[in-house]
């Protein structure tokens, strides 16, 4: 049986609750959320950690604890929803086929759809890292959710490979569990990690962080025994002599996110190669009319008041399409391309003169400088910047009178550049 | 925790022994339980298919590569005859995509020539060359730089370790019985046959089965019987995302050199794109350890076939090692000790060849047992649902059965908790991590069990009773875990959840 549905959104985490509350706000009363889990907030749930909703809620609080916020404004609209749901297909006329253990099979035609599904980690075999492969290398996601909602130890002596923030929070986790966590080691001179987590979660508890520093070897049978750190010289490659055998139980990996987006591949969506999330223009539509994308599905962000920010916008233009207010235009409008220092834009491109905001990230970690928007070499807008790092998403606002201007351009290219 | 089938009897008296659950034992298993013998298979490891069977190409080879006459050209050619019919009986996966051995060079083409003749001598069929640019009609990603290319419609890809499975739940279900984690510590000639020690079991058997793969040799000494020590060769494999299972059509290979067919690259059976092997000789079989040096080698050896294969991508590497005894298939009666059989060497193409070992040897115990064929003889198995390659009729059917079909646990290859809680149940129940993994792909794909190892671990613990913190990858040793968190009251039981 197909059921009608104006705005299906796909992923009840904190993209997807944020997407719904915004397109119910914004006038669609027929909204439906689709949660794969059994329960709604998604990978939240597992960050028991504070530091959560400084920005949006002027607060701090726990990853539940700012999930359950939005759940509560969920339950407030009497927003439907269907945990235990997994979406499987969708298609480019807007069907999107789920099971669920109460309903079987269900297929959902709607008006618009709204893609919130997160993303996963990247794990030892993207990376190829030499060596056995025992039990206890795990992503640093696992291991958290081992830890906070299984109550389980994944190790003892633990080595982390990435100075992402997961990395840094399961640092401190695992450390406050009694465990030996020997080092951090980060591939890169520089941590990609939040600032305030490496104080916090390293220097406050004596991990060190050994930068330019890799994994090259994985040793044991069953179980991890240790592994080969080694330096790398400034093309990531390792340096033999700078070997060093460090026993341990428990590889954890924060090496980086990746949008999950095979349900957007399967209709051929237009994807961003940097980002690995869908192309998108301000109202944050992808390439199929109908279909918007918001949260780590669309870009991996640092924090998550970035992400209800950014599903708002979703859930509004989701709303907007199902009662054909204009956003129909997803073929036109004006491309957006980083320039110096900028390594992806989201919004990808523009369709309509109206005032929003570019989130951005540098490719490397910069000193003080101006961001700039320039349009057929005209400088349109600009930002002073004291310093800039890849892991912290960077924000420029647009005016209407700027937006305007861009319409009309050709070749739009946003710039970070360091003061000389 | 490890299990065996049938265990209530410390003691078995059995006509017929085999020593080894990789792809060879448990065809000869699956074979002899035609048969109205008493069958039982030891072995050492956790799982079926844990060493070579585990971890090779996967390829059902046409049979052009060994030299005419020889064992493995008579048995690779025979068992690929076997697999098309086999797989459909047996439920195994198994895409008979076809080969392509590429010539770059003059010389290469002298080589396609030779691998031509020796397939027609061999009894191949269907084999012909193709021009360069009709191999790139048919493989758009191969290089420029190819003039000719071999092509044999009957070599295919299956996958190895499921083959072995539905080999030995076939025979489980006519009645031999599988001993896993059972290591055999000692081998006693007695007057009707033989007394063997596996762990905690006492075995008696009338004929004795060596197919122990690096342990036949140990196995060998123990029972009085010949030297067989064979040498050990690894090889690196990259396994690609299932984005990329597309990237080609057939399975690929260079001209083969002296160290094996070298670096292929396929599509698996189940659809990923698989690169490799490199060839290495080793001196321990249990060096398993992939390595900066190899991965690379395959990579850019592979990329001689294929210029564009992606960077990006893989989502594992792993390593398996074959064995080699001298240059052929090594298949006979123990001449030291009789009722004894050996075999030792099954290296590439051995996987090809195992139904056909499987029969030769069957008529080997024809010369020591009387055989009689059973008239219940169930010739076909049906395997775990898959539910991934269903189309949404047949799922809907399932889940209205049982709601289980509907929640999925492993989301990268849409394996769902019916499936999970099926393979804890199957003919020889392996309760690890690992072992539902090789069963029904859960935590195959591209996150590799981040999201879903917590959940089939909840699974097993529900379904064995097993507790959560005594859950293995891969049997003893390998605990996931190691305990609860300290400030939690220490029960056994996972209490603590949320």
């Amino acid at each position: 049986m197909i059921r009608n549905i104006d705005t299906v959104i796909i992923g009840g985490g904190p993209a997807g609750l944020a997407a719904a509350c915004a397109c119910y706000d914004a006038g669609v009363r027929d909204v439906y959320i689709l949660e794969r889990d059994e329960n709604l907030g998604g990978i939240l749930q597992q960050c028991i950690h504070n530091g959560f909703g400084l920005q949006w809620f002027k607060e701090e609080l726990t990853g539940p604890e700012y999930a359950q916020r939005f759940i509560d404004e969920v339950e407030k609209r009497s927003i439907p929803y269907m945990v235990n749901t997994m979406v499987l297909e969708i298609t480019p006329d807007k069907k999107v086929y789920c099971v669920n253990p109460d309903e079987g099979v269900c297929i959902f035609q709607c008006k618009s759809i709204v893609l919130a599904m997160g993303c996963r980690e990247r794990v030892r075999g993207n990376l190829k890292i030499p060596g056995m492969r025992p039990a206890g290398v795990y992503s640093a996601g696992l291991a958290q959710r081992l830890v906070n909602l299984e109550g389980a130890m994944p190790g003892k002596e633990v080595v982390i490979l990435g100075s992402g923030d997961i990395g840094l929070i399961m640092a401190r986790r695992m450390k406050w569990e009694g465990a030996d966590v020997k080092m951090v080691c980060e591939i890169m001179p520089y941590s990609s990690g939040l600032a305030r987590n490496i104080q916090q979660c390293l220097r406050d508890n004596g991990i060190p962080l050994k930068l330019n520093t890799t994994v090259v070897a994985i040793h044991g049978k069953q179980r991890v025994e240790g592994v080969t750190i080694a330096k790398v010289d400034e093309n990531r490659k390792p340096i033999p002599e700078t070997q060093e055998y460090v026993p341990c139980d428990t590889l954890l990996l924060s090496v980086g996110l990746l949008p999950e987006n095979e349900l957007s591949r399967g209709i051929n969506i237009q994807m961003d190669p940097v980002t690995g999330g869908p192309k998108v223009d301000e109202n944050r539509q992808t390439s199929v009319p109908g279909i918007f994308a918001c949260g780590n599905v669309l870009h991996v962000h640092d924090i998550v008041d970035f992400v209800s920010k950014e599903s708002v916008i979703a859930g509004k233009g989701a709303a907007a399409y199902c009662q054909n207010r204009g956003t129909e235009a997803v073929s036109g409008g004006v491309s957006l391309n980083p320039g110096e220092n900028v390594r992806y834009i989201v919004p990808q491109k523009l369709v309509q003169a109206e005032a929003c905001s570019l989130y951005f990230r540098v490719g490397s970690p910069l000193g003080a400088g101006r961001i700039i928007l320039r349009a057929d070499g005209e400088e349109l807008a600009a930002k002073r910047f004291i310093r800039a790092v890849p892991g912290e998403m960077e924000e420029l606002p647009i005016s209407l009178e700027v937006a305007e201007k861009l319409m009309s351009a050709k070749d739009v290219v946003l710039s970070a550049e360091v003061s000389r | 925790m490890e299990q065996t089938y049938k265990e209530e009897n410390r003691q078995k008296s059995l006509d017929v022994l085999v020593i080894g659950g990789g792809i060879v034992g448990t065809a000869v298993a699956r074979e002899l339980s035609r048969y109205t013998l008493t069958i039982g298979l030891v072995e050492a490891g956790s799982d079926l298919a844990r060493k070579t069977t585990g971890a090779n190409s996967g390829i059902i080879h046409a049979g052009y590569d060994a030299p005419a006459g020889s064992l493995m050209a008579k048995l690779n050619v025979q068992g690929n005859q076997m697999y098309p019919k086999l797989c459909r009986d047996l439920d195994i996966p198994f895409v008979q995509n076809g080969s392509l051995v590429l010539a770059f060079t003059q010389e290469d083409r002298k080589e396609l020539q030779t691998l031509f003749s020796r397939g027609l001598q061999n009894g191949v069929e269907g084999l012909t060359i193709l021009g360069g640019d009709e191999v790139r009609k048919r493989e758009p990603h191969i290089s420029q730089e190819v003039v000719e290319a071999l092509y044999a419609p009957t070599a295919g890809v299956i996958s190895p370790y499921e083959a072995a499975i539905a080999f030995a739940e076939n025979a489980a279900d006519n009645g031999a019985e599988f001993y896993l984690g059972h290591p055999v510590t000692s081998i006693k000639k007695t007057q009707t046959g033989f007394q063997v020690t596996a762990g905690d079991l006492e075995l008696t058997c009338k004929v004795l089965i060596n197919c122990a793969g690096f342990a036949s040799d140990e196995i060998s000494r123990m029972a009085g019987g010949e030297s067989l020590a064979a040498q050990a060769r690894k090889g690196e494999y990259i396994l690609y995302d299932k984005a990329y299972g597309d990237f080609v059509n057939h399975v690929i290979f260079q001209p083969p050199s002296k160290m094996g067919k070298g670096i292929l690259v396929t599509r698996t059976a189940e659809g990923n794109l698989l690169v490799g092997p490199s060839s290495e000789t080793v001196y321990d079989p249990e060096d398993t350890a992939t390595t900066q040096q190899g991965l690379d080698l395959v990579w850019n050896t592979a990329r001689k076939s294929c210029p564009t294969l992606p960077a990006g991508g893989a989502i594992t590497t792993f390593t398996g090692v074959r064995s080699v005894y001298g240059d052929d298939f090594y298949i006979r009666h123990s001449e030291l000790a009789p009722g004894l059989i050996q075999t030792a060497g099954i290296c590439s193409p051995g996987l090809t060849a195992a139904p056909a070992i499987a029969k030769m040897i069957a008529a080997l115990t024809g010369d020591l047992l009387a055989l009689e064929e059973k008239a219940e003889f169930q010739e076909t198995r049906e395997g775990i649902p898959v539910f991934s390659a269903m189309s949404w009729e047949e799922r809907e059917a399932l889940i209205r059965q049982d709601p289980a079909y509907a929640r999925m646990v492993c989301r990268c290859e849409t394996v769902t908790e019916g499936q999970i809680r099926r393979a804890l149940h199957s003919p020889i129940p392996v309760w690890t991590v690992d072992g539902v993994k090789r069963r029904v792909r859960a935590g195959m794909g591209r996150c590799q069990g981040s999201f879903c190892t917590p959940r089939v671990m909840e699974i097993i613990e529900e379904e064995t009773g097993i507790p959560f913190c005594e859950i293995t990858k891969n049997g003893k040793g390998s605990e996931l875990i190691v305990g609860k968190l300290k400030d939690t009251n220490g029960g056994a039981s996972h209490d603590s959840k949320h």
